[in-house]
């Protein structure tokens, strides 16, 4: 069997482990999963309109709306377990904002984080051109300018290095001729 | 080119001393004209180590190839009557300026026996000359035909008094210049009197016999016949009358010495006197030569060119004269008419018709069809195709002279493609095992003929017919180097001088170095016509020169590696690695300073060295190709910043989401279970 077909079992065993453990799940702890889907609402719509591949806004809004619900998932556990005690919850204003304001503070992540990126990636790629500008200039200092193939010089810099490089060899084997003369 | 015969050298005075071998001292400021030995000039030489000694040393031209492969055999001659050569070597000539071949021999202490041939002197007595040359003379010619010498410079300005009484007479020098190359038609035989100088060849010793009866003439006359003449009008006159009328003419001659003329100018090889024949004439015996045969006439004459001509020979002769015009007659059968009138021998058609119908080759040329004819109509003549003369055993000695003349080297050719030496063998009543030699020689040389390539062709084929011939090459155009042990020390001398190198191994000298020793250098001298990779035909001509250094100089030469070295300065660049080219610099400077070639070539053209670097570059060009791609994936994302800002932002906002959303887990956990 090839790992291919492989896979495919696997992927294929736990379709099957979801579609049959998750219902079961749910309706053994159906209270909290009452409430998981009033408190994480927000995470849910976030799902949905996001289009992003692997979902990331509605990750970063999830995980915190997660740690918002998680206080008042352990209050029914701890407490009274039912249906009743989920509609109590839900009916308290302060346990719902807590549970939205986490999500909120997801969403805040989420459009912070961007200027925060922007301004590290100017530093980056700043950081990596030197890094590039070094290696070839490395490269050509060995192999001379014919190391570049098709690829033109690119910058000013590097076409200045290969002209120094030239000279440098000039001036190398006029010395040494020098030397070689009594 | 011709030496400078006096010690003069543009109106100032030379003086000083050349010292050959560290063996010979050579007195620039003592010339010796009266015994020069064309075209070789004398100058007194004395011994290094002090000891007395008569000898002389002979400058000679140092265009013509000298005699070298002869001389250990003459010095070891046991003989009184020829100036023997001590030693021969090549030196600097400040008179010329530049390296000439000088041959060191014995000094006479008498006067030339003739000051020149143009001269009258008192004619010879008969016993005299008897006692004084011809016996001598006759013991030499049979000591040295006994070892296949030859003389062939047999004249009577070429030969001494010994002594300065004058009782003894000694022949002169013979190895400082090509056999015959001086002498006077007249001292020739009609066939290799027919023959360009340079094309004369060795012969044997019937030719030498022949010299040394008109030699005797002229001593017996006091004077050259037929001084006044030109060359080809003596070999007219000799083909017309035969050589012994021609010469002897209206001479007072006694019997006694016309029984030696006549066995001696004898034109038939075969009924020549030979050295035995000769010996017995000094001892009294005397002898009945046999009268020259005389030659078929035809019963009408043949007319060309104006001209009346009644023998083939004399007939051959004149179609060699007048080259183009023989054609015709030829062609049109007005020959083959005139033979058939006017001889009764069959022989001789049959011969003229197969020369001028070949089955193998229809459609000869026009000059190959007159050779061949010529060569039916004279067997015994040598060699000639247009200007082109010479006898079978000269014609590699002339393609050697004249190797740079572009129209003898056609002739040339065609001879060897026409094989015209095989045809004249063909056509002789007999041949000496020397003449069927040069046959079999011609034949192997003439596989390399039209070989292009470095190392063969005509300059190849002039190298090895010609063991003494003098590298052509213009390297080496003011040196003299015979044998391949030479070359080196000569390249050393140049370099030690400042000469620049543009070349190390040229057409001539791959010519030269591939017939002094094909076996060893034949891969290095294919590589030597490399078109592709110019540094490929630089480095086999130094693998050439150091196969030369180990296996015959076997000596350091330290000026000439640092002019190889410079030389080889561009070949580094091969290495693409600044470093590897650093190291191999550094590596030529040491090999260097040891003279060894071969240590050149190992730095420059170690081929781990070279695969190393190349798969190395081959690395590095992908390296400078990947960061290209890289530094365009930067200007990329840099002129999309945005796009990727928010991106990267959302997939942190992710993370950082999923590692607080722990930590509270956590702490939610634990703060739930304690309180």
């Amino acid at each position: 069997m090839s790992e291919e077909q492989q896979a495919e079992g696997t992927t294929k065993g736990r379709t099957i482990i979801a579609w049959v453990v998750a219902p079961l799940v749910c309706i053994a702890f159906f209270p909290t999963f009452l409430l998981m889907v009033i408190g994480m609402a927000p995470s849910i719509v976030a799902y949905i309109v996001d289009v992003r591949p692997g979902k990331v806004t509605a990750r970063a809004i999830g995980y915190l709306n997660f740690a918002g619900c998680l206080p008042y998932a352990f209050n029914l556990w701890t407490g009274k377990n039912t249906i009743t005690g989920v509609i109590e919850l839900v009916f308290d204003p302060s346990a719902l904002m807590i549970m939205y304001s986490s999500a909120a503070a997801g969403w805040m992540l989420v459009f912070l984080m961007s200027p925060i990126m922007s301004a590290y990636l100017v530093v980056r790629h700043e950081a990596k051109r030197h890094a590039i500008a070094s290696r070839q200039e490395a490269l050509v200092k060995e192999w001379g300018p014919e190391v570049r193939g098709r690829h033109p010089a690119t910058s000013s810099k590097q076409q200045q290095d290969s002209v120094n490089i030239k000279e440098d060899e000039l001036i190398d084997s006029v010395a040494s001729k020098e030397r070689e003369q009594p | 080119m011709a030496l400078n015969p006096s010690e003069s050298n543009g109106g100032d005075t030379v003086s000083g001393t050349v010292t050959l071998k560290d063996k010979f001292n050579i007195n620039l400021g003592a010339a010796l004209p009266s015994y020069d030995v064309a075209p070789a000039v004398a100058y007194r030489s004395t011994l290094v180590s002090g000891k007395k000694q008569s000898l002389m040393a002979l400058v000679c031209d140092p265009q013509l190839p000298i005699r070298a492969d002869k001389i250990p055999t003459l010095q070891m001659l046991d003989t009184r009557m020829l100036l023997k050569p001590h030693d021969w070597g090549v030196s600097d000539w400040p008179i010329e300026n530049r390296r000439c071949p000088i041959v060191i021999v014995d000094r006479p202490l008498g006067p030339r026996v003739m000051p020149s041939l143009d001269t009258h002197i008192s004619p010879m007595n008969e016993d005299l000359i008897t006692r004084l040359l011809i016996r001598p003379a006759a013991e030499f010619l049979e000591l040295i035909g006994n070892k296949n010498l030859t003389h062939r410079a047999i004249r009577p300005d070429n030969i001494f008094y010994r002594d300065v009484e004058q009782t003894r007479m000694v022949l002169g020098d013979c190895s400082s210049s090509p056999p015959a190359i001086a002498q006077p038609a007249v001292f020739e035989t009609i066939e290799s009197g027919m023959a360009l100088p340079v094309g004369r060849g060795d012969g044997s010793s019937t030719n030498d016999l022949y010299s040394l009866g008109v030699t005797i003439l002229s001593l017996l006359i006091g004077h050259v016949p037929m001084a006044k003449l030109t060359d080809e009008q003596v070999i007219e006159e000799k083909l017309t009358h035969g050589s012994y009328k021609a010469l002897v003419g209206r001479e007072r001659v006694s019997l006694t010495m016309m029984e030696v003329l006549r066995g001696l100018l004898n034109d038939d090889p075969k009924e020549r006197w030979a050295t035995s024949d000769l010996v017995f004439w000094s001892d009294g015996l005397r002898q009945n030569p046999k009268p020259r045969l005389i030659p078929n006439k035809a019963n009408r004459p043949f007319v060309f060119n104006g001209n009346a001509y009644q023998t083939p020979r004399e007939l051959a002769n004149a179609f060699v004269k007048n080259w183009d015009a023989a054609v015709t007659p030829i062609k049109d059968g007005s020959l083959n008419v005139w033979l058939r009138r006017g001889f009764s021998d069959e022989a001789l058609i049959e011969t003229v018709n197969d020369a001028m119908i070949d089955p193998v080759v229809a459609d000869r040329a026009d000059d190959a069809l007159v050779a061949r004819v010529c060569i039916a109509l004279d067997p015994d003549a040598p060699l000639r195709y247009r200007k082109l003369r010479a006898t079978v055993e000269g014609l590699g000695m002339l393609i050697g002279h004249y190797l740079e003349d572009d129209d003898m080297r056609d002739s040339f050719a065609q001879v060897m493609r026409e094989q015209l030496y095989a045809y004249w063998q063909r056509n002789q009543a007999r041949i000496s095992e020397a003449q069927q030699k040069f046959v079999a020689d011609y034949d192997r040389s003439r596989n390399n003929l039209d070989r292009i390539g470095l190392g063969l062709g005509v300059e190849r084929v002039a190298y090895d017919l010609n063991s003494n011939l003098p590298c052509r090459s213009p390297i080496l155009t003011n040196d003299y180097v015979i044998e391949a042990d030479q070359l080196l020390p000569a390249l050393e001398h140049l370099a030690t001088s400042g000469v620049e190198f543009s070349s190390l191994v040229d057409r001539n000298m791959a010519a030269f170095l591939a017939s002094k020793m094909e076996r060893h250098v034949q891969a290095d001298l294919r590589d030597l016509d490399n078109k592709v990779d110019l540094h490929v035909p630089l480095i086999a001509s130094v693998k050439i020169l150091s196969t030369l250094q180990e296996r015959v100089a076997k000596t350091d030469f330290v000026d000439l590696a640092g002019a190889v070295a410079t030389m080889l300065g561009p070949s580094v660049e091969r290495f693409h690695s600044r470093t590897v080219r650093k190291r191999v610099r550094d590596g030529l400077k040491k090999a260097t300073r040891t003279g060894r070639l071969s240590h050149l070539v190992g730095t420059v053209n170690d081929p781990r060295n070279v695969a190393a670097d190349a798969e190395a570059f081959k690395q590095a060009s992908a390296a400078y190709a990947q960061t290209v791609m890289e530094d365009q994936w930067v200007e990329y994302e840099k002129t999309n910043r945005e796009y990727f800002a928010r991106e990267k932002g959302a997939q942190m906002a992710a993370t950082v989401s999923g590692v607080i959303t722990c930590i509270a887990s956590v702490l939610i956990f634990v703060f739930m279970m304690l309180f």
